[in-house]
């Protein structure tokens, strides 16, 4: 099946609208209230509301970081505040319902059922997902009469995922609800490297969401960086992209307090043909020693705006976002016009192709670190080539 | 009570089975007629209340699948009787060789969902679902009885053993039953216990899981437990792929790998039913 790209929103959110609007670079939102207050969200175009997602980032439901405080049903202010780390059941109802009433007022396209973050394999995660999550939420949904599908929020790490018999205790659990109808997964991963670079974290994620889909759950996967193009093999209903860092690798330092204000990152830019975002310090050494490397730089508005010697590089500047967006929207549009074998053939092209541009890079001397090289697309491939296996497509 | 004194009350008593705690017999009573007498000793309060709750499902249930429950007492301290409809039929279990053709086997495969979605649409789950409590009556169509060891999915827990293994028949049983993995139980149990009958028709008759028809394994149990079912052998009947995709979803060892709601299920029975042989 073909799926669609949706924009994981945070700070600086309208660079995401007005790419969607005047680029066609996705086909909805992702909304996430630490960065958008409740006015905000009420205020958006009824027919972004209409095809959005809300994702109520629950995650750490005692901390109400950035505009979640302007949330009434985020579960430290529905609570009016707790003190353990045990979040109250008659607290978790309150926030339910808030949560509902607002998803199904505001139109979203589904109702979200949150989770709550849990590092390692807790062995009450199920028993506490569904007794303050799963079932206050779905009671409320059949309290309100909601009409919408319902989808379940899981957050799992790397350790969940490998584990065989905490994975299928989840995929168990999570296949287990008729009134849910999808899954939006976010895969938090141990590594702090820009890309993601773990063979069997891209293979476990896969495998799941393959078992996900066998189950006719649709299945949403947020949080994403490139790494899409290679999770699009297990036939995912809908894709996310990013503008910053953070909404394209989940990390819940990212919601916790007193995190305090990060250096930025160097400005860099997404080359499709490599497979990869290379700083703005690489890029004359590449236009003048890769062979026609100038061509290697997608060529789009954004670029050309970019490429005039007056353009202040700077991490914060939209143009670097946008033609991101542009040009791995593009791509992922031609993946999703293939299905099963083709994809993965296609994929694998793509990595192929891209392997061999940073292997003539290193040729000419150009020796990128390993935040700006090819060196994720040595896992890359060997997670799509162990989904193939499986899936028989060789 | 003894039970000789609650069949004093009732005729033409015969002896239908004898299992456990429980005895049944065909009788009949004064007011209904020919009906079936089931006389069981409860040990304890939590049994006697999953009785209740076996006497409330099947009340609940008005369904040509199922025998309908006619009466529920207790008689002294630990004794209890049920009387439900007589019905006159086999278990599968004496006649397994009349459904071993494939059109039968799923023709009573899809009556068996059908009975079987009622309980689950109660968030029931019958956790015994094998030949032997599967009836068929003189027009080939099945009753399912014992709901015994039902599950209420929605009610609290009536014991918290420890024992290795769950209530259910263990040749019969799904993976999750014999660890008693009760989290994990739901309708999707059952759909694997209806999947090793339906494999069981179509392999003529044998068990799925027995040693000698995989041709490995120690044991019927320790096969499902490892997963090891005569796949192969199946295969070897040349069914049409549906045949073989069923199967192989309904024999999943974990629910997941199960149809996740009945409609699913039904689909895939209906698939097989466009691809008859």
């Amino acid at each position: 099946m073909t799926f669609q790209i949706y924009h994981q929103l945070g700070h600086n959110y309208v660079w995401n609208l007005d790419s969607i609007r005047d680029d066609s670079t996705g086909d909805g939102v992702i909304i996430g209230p630490r960065s958008m207050e409740r006015t905000k969200v009420e205020a958006l175009d009824p027919e972004i509301r209409r095809a959005a997602i809300f994702d109520p980032q629950f995650f750490l439901p005692d901390v109400p970081k950035g505009k979640l405080d302007t949330y009434d049903f985020f579960p430290e202010i529905a609570a009016d505040g707790f003190e353990s780390d045990e979040f109250p059941e008659t607290s978790a109802a309150v926030s339910a319902d808030g949560c509902v009433k607002f998803q199904i007022s505001s139109n979203f396209r589904y109702v979200t059922i949150p989770t709550r973050y849990a590092g390692g394999m807790p062995s009450d995660f199920i028993e506490s997902q569904e007794r303050l999550f799963v079932k206050p939420f779905l009671k409320a949904c059949s309290d309100q009469g909601c009409k919408k599908k319902v989808i379940l929020q899981l957050v799992l790490n790397d350790n969940m995922l490998r584990d065989e018999e905490y994975s299928a205790d989840i995929l168990n659990w999570a296949t287990g609800f008729d009134a849910v109808r999808g899954i939006y997964i976010i895969a938090e991963t141990s590594s702090l490297s820009k890309q993601v670079k773990d063979s069997d974290f891209l293979y476990n994620l896969l495998r799941f969401m393959a078992r996900l889909r066998l189950n006719n759950l649709k299945v949403i996967v947020g949080y994403l960086n490139t790494e899409s193009i290679v999770l699009s093999l297990a036939d995912p209903q809908i894709v996310t992209v990013g503008a910053y860092e953070n909404t394209r690798a989940f990390h819940i330092r990212t919601f916790q307090e007193g995190t305090g204000k990060q250096q930025g990152p160097r400005p860099r830019l997404y080359l499709s043909r490599a497979l990869q975002w290379i700083d703005r310090g690489y890029h004359g050494a590449i236009i003048r020693r890769y062979p026609d490397g100038a061509a290697l730089f997608d060529k789009n508005k954004y670029q050309a705006l970019m490429f005039k010697p007056t353009f202040k590089w700077h991490f914060t500047k939209p143009e670097l976002y946008k033609h991101h967006f542009l040009e791995l929207s593009r791509q992922l549009r031609r993946i999703a016009a293939v299905e099963g074998r083709e994809r993965y053939r296609y994929v694998v092209s793509l990595i192929n192709k891209s392997m061999d541009v940073h292997k003539r890079m290193a040729d000419v001397g150009i020796v990128l670190d390993g935040d700006n090289d090819g060196s994720h697309l040595g896992a890359w491939l060997t997670a799509a080539n162990e989904f193939a296996q499986d899936r028989g497509w060789v | 009570m003894s039970h000789d004194d609650i069949l004093s009350e009732y005729s033409e008593v015969s002896l239908l089975k004898r299992g456990g705690q429980r005895a049944v017999y065909r009788v009949t009573a004064p007011k209904l007629g020919v009906v079936v007498l089931k006389i069981g000793e409860y040990s304890s309060p939590q049994a006697l209340e999953r009785i209740r709750r076996e006497v409330a499902v099947l009340r609940g249930l008005d369904s040509p699948y199922f025998p309908k429950n006619l009466g529920f007492e207790t008689h002294g301290a630990n004794t209890f009787i049920l009387l439900e409809e007589y019905v006159p039929s086999r278990p599968l279990s004496e006649c397994l060789g009349e459904f071993t053709a494939p059109r039968r086997a799923l023709g009573l495969a899809q009556h068996l969902v059908g009975g079987l979605d009622l309980l689950w649409q109660k968030r029931v789950v019958h956790r015994d679902v094998k030949p032997d409590n599967i009836l068929i009556t003189s027009d080939g169509k099945p009753k399912i009885i014992d709901l015994g060891i039902a599950r209420l999915l929605d009610s609290e827990s009536l014991t918290r053993t420890l024992n290795a293994v769950g209530p259910c028949t263990p040749v019969y049983a799904a993976p999750e039953q014999l660890r008693n993995r009760k989290a994990k139980i739901d309708h999707r149990t059952d759909q694997f216990n209806l999947g090793m009958i339906f494999v069981q028709l179509l392999l003529g008759g044998r068990h799925p899981f027995d040693p000698r028809v995989v041709g490995r394994g120690e044991s019927i149990v320790a096969n499902i437990l490892n997963n090891l079912w005569a796949s192969e052998v199946f295969r070897g009947l040349n069914l049409p792929g549906p045949w073989n995709r069923l199967a192989l979803r309904l024999l999943g060892n974990e629910p997941f790998m199960r149809y996740r709601t009945t409609a699913e299920l039904v689909a895939g029975l209906g698939a097989c039913e466009e691809k008859q042989l």
